[in-house]
């Protein structure tokens, strides 16, 4: 009894380490083939049907095929996650000039092809007591210099770049949504649904800082407009501006450019003056977007919904 | 910019093109803003400012600031957003008193100017009404502009020259000329001189450079001088100097944060996990040997088959 006990003991750790073995065994011969079929086609024989951007069937030779899209992603990729090295960009939103317009939200929804629901900025009514008075606070990602959302990520898809814009690479993103439920802000939005584009606009090259195409399963979020700070040029919400709410530039210039009247100013003059201040300072986050309080407004604030008044409970409005 | 499907396209080109016929139509031929009815009492305000050069260029500056976004560059509407023109018979032909009515009250998108004095208004005024007028007469004048730089202990202090060229190639110095000037900064021009410098009758104007600039991984800056007048051509002069405060610009490059992925994760996070993946495997590896032993004493004993 106790032999036959031992005996099977031994069978079955037998079978354990053999099975082991041959797991171990056929994954590096998987590896293997994975790594052959990665391998460049030699020039043969054979010909490859194609077709071309014009719509027409052609055959051609596997060794005439360069891969050309994965190049210029990669190029794109190593360009965008390193970034404008040597600045630091920041925001300033003026909040006694916003009069909710809403000129900056289109701005960014037609360069990043967004859906009108889907914001990367976003003008809200606030409300900071049932006393004070309401005002509008366009919204975008902070760029935080300690942002929660990059140490969550676990593809390294979202990164802070050297000049401190926080962003989202889709080609890595696996979709999990962790730096949704990080961002303090809800600075982030998923894509529930595949995009309505044609064949074509699908297939463009990935833009890492565009973040277009969109795709479905994947993050989007501001981007501080990486691709136009790149040709010097102010983001497309701070540029698309009427009233003047929005100085963008570099904090390590200390200077801040006004995207409506392009007036340069000292960063840490405009903050000081005006008792600049940034949101939810206590997390810690050290958001890179500051907001200039709502005193001496140039507009009456004409509210689309009605806010609390005094004594009112949410109840109350049914 | 989302495509529609292609059966609707169709349909969406025939409807855009209606829309583009209304557009064009709304804006050719009507006015688009209901009228805006001014009190006679305010109509009757007689314009105390005289359009003279320094009001004009006063009221350019405050146009350009303030105006300029949504009525655009020469006033006819074509800004950021729609707005009346101020070229446009229908708005020139109010009194300056109505105008300054309605800079004070604002409607809809225009906002209320209540805060600012009412000389810089007439200014603004004034400059509006000569947007109007063509400057077809007038023959713009040429001018070039130098900078010096002069460090004395302790100051810096900085000069522009203005000098007129005459048709025959002479200079001479020009004097009450506006010029600007600024340190180039990535978006814009960050200016030092404040609104107004006019120059001197030696056609200079001095300003004492401030030690607050910064510059550039050197301390080097550009700096712009331009000339703002409207009887002369634009001209400007940029030229480096290092008078600014070092940049300090990779500050943060090199430096570990746990927010930083792979090459610069902090050293902590790094040991500690090198040396947890290091036991877990000295632990499987322990327990492999000991799965060895285990075997070896049992092939020993002779009790396996």
């Amino acid at each position: 009894m106790k032999n036959k006990n031992q005996e099977n003991k031994n069978d079955s750790r037998r079978s354990f380490l053999k099975s082991s073995a041959l797991l171990g065994a056929g994954a590096i011969a998987g590896a293997g083939i994975l790594s052959s079929c990665s391998n460049e086609p030699e020039s043969s024989g054979e010909k490859i049907k194609l077709l071309t951007a014009s719509g027409e069937l052609v055959e051609v030779d596997p060794s005439q095929i360069k891969k050309l899209r994965k190049e210029k992603l990669s190029e794109l990729q190593e360009r965008g996650r390193e970034g404008l090295v040597g600045h630091h960009w920041t925001m300033v939103i003026d909040l006694s000039k916003c009069k909710n317009a809403r000129k900056c939200m289109a701005a960014c929804q037609g360069a990043h092809e967004l859906l009108p629901y889907q914001h990367h900025i976003n003008v809200l009514q606030m409300q900071d007591a049932k006393s004070t008075s309401p005002y509008y606070m366009p919204k975008p990602c902070y760029h935080c210099d300690n942002p929660p959302c990059t140490k969550v990520c676990p593809v390294n898809a979202t990164f802070k770049r050297k000049d401190g814009i926080v962003l989202i690479d889709n080609e890595r993103c696996i979709g999990c949504r962790f730096c949704v439920a990080a961002c303090p802000y809800s600075a982030r939005i998923f894509q529930w649904h595949e995009p309505d584009y044609t064949e074509e606009e699908r297939n463009r090259i990935y833009d890492i800082e565009l973040n277009v195409p969109q795709k479905k399963g994947t993050i989007s979020k501001c981007l501080f407009s990486a691709d136009r700070l790149r040709k010097g040029e102010l983001p497309y919400c701070v540029s698309a501006c009427p009233n003047g709410v929005y100085w963008f530039g570099d904090k390590l210039e200390d200077a801040v450019t006004n995207g409506t009247t392009k007036e340069t100013r000292k960063f840490s003059e405009l903050i000081k003056e005006n008792a600049g201040y940034t949101y939810f300072e206590d997390l810690g986050t050290k958001p890179q977007v500051y907001y200039l309080p709502p005193k001496n407004r140039t507009f009456d604030y004409e509210p689309k919904k009605k806010f609390l008044e005094e004594g009112e409970y949410p109840e109350d409005k049914g | 910019m989302v495509k529609m499907n292609h059966m609707k396209s169709g349909i969406f080109k025939i409807g855009s093109l209606l829309a583009a016929f209304l557009f064009v139509s709304f804006f050719g031929f009507a006015q688009d803003f209901a009228p805006w009815p001014v009190p006679d009492e305010a109509s009757v305000v007689k314009n105390p400012v005289e359009a003279n050069k320094t009001s004009l260029e006063a009221g350019k500056s405050l146009y350009t600031l303030q105006c300029k976004a949504c009525h655009g560059e020469t006033g006819r509407g074509d800004g950021l957003i729609k707005a009346a023109s101020l070229v446009s018979e229908n708005f020139q032909s109010q009194t300056d008193g109505a105008i300054l009515w309605k800079l004070h009250q604002g409607r809809g998108q225009m906002p209320s100017f209540k805060a600012l004095p009412d000389d810089q208004l007439w200014n603004v005024i004034n400059y509006v009404r000569s947007l109007s007028k063509k400057p077809e007469d007038i023959i713009m004048k040429n001018a070039v502009v130098s900078l010096f730089f002069n460090e004395k202990a302790e100051q810096k202090e900085l000069t522009a020259k203005v000098e007129q060229v005459n048709d025959n190639g002479e200079k001479l110095p020009a004097q009450g000329i506006k010029v600007n000037v600024g340190v180039q900064k990535y978006f814009g021009i960050l200016p030092i001189s404040s609104t107004s410098n006019y120059t001197s009758e030696n056609g200079e104007i001095n300003i004492v450079f401030p030690n607050n600039i910064i510059g550039d991984e050197n301390g080097e800056l550009t700096i712009i001088a331009s000339v703002d007048d409207m009887e002369f051509n634009p001209a400007r002069v940029s030229e480096n100097i290092s008078w600014g405060q070092i940049n300090p610009k990779d500050y943060w490059s090199e430096r570990r944060a746990l927010w930083k992925n792979n090459d610069y994760i902090p050293l902590w996070l790094l040991i500690s996990f090198t040396v947890g993946a290091i036991s877990v495997w000295l632990v499987i590896m322990y327990v492999a040997l000991l799965v060895r032993k285990i075997k070896i004493e049992g092939d020993k004993s002779g009790l396996s088959d």
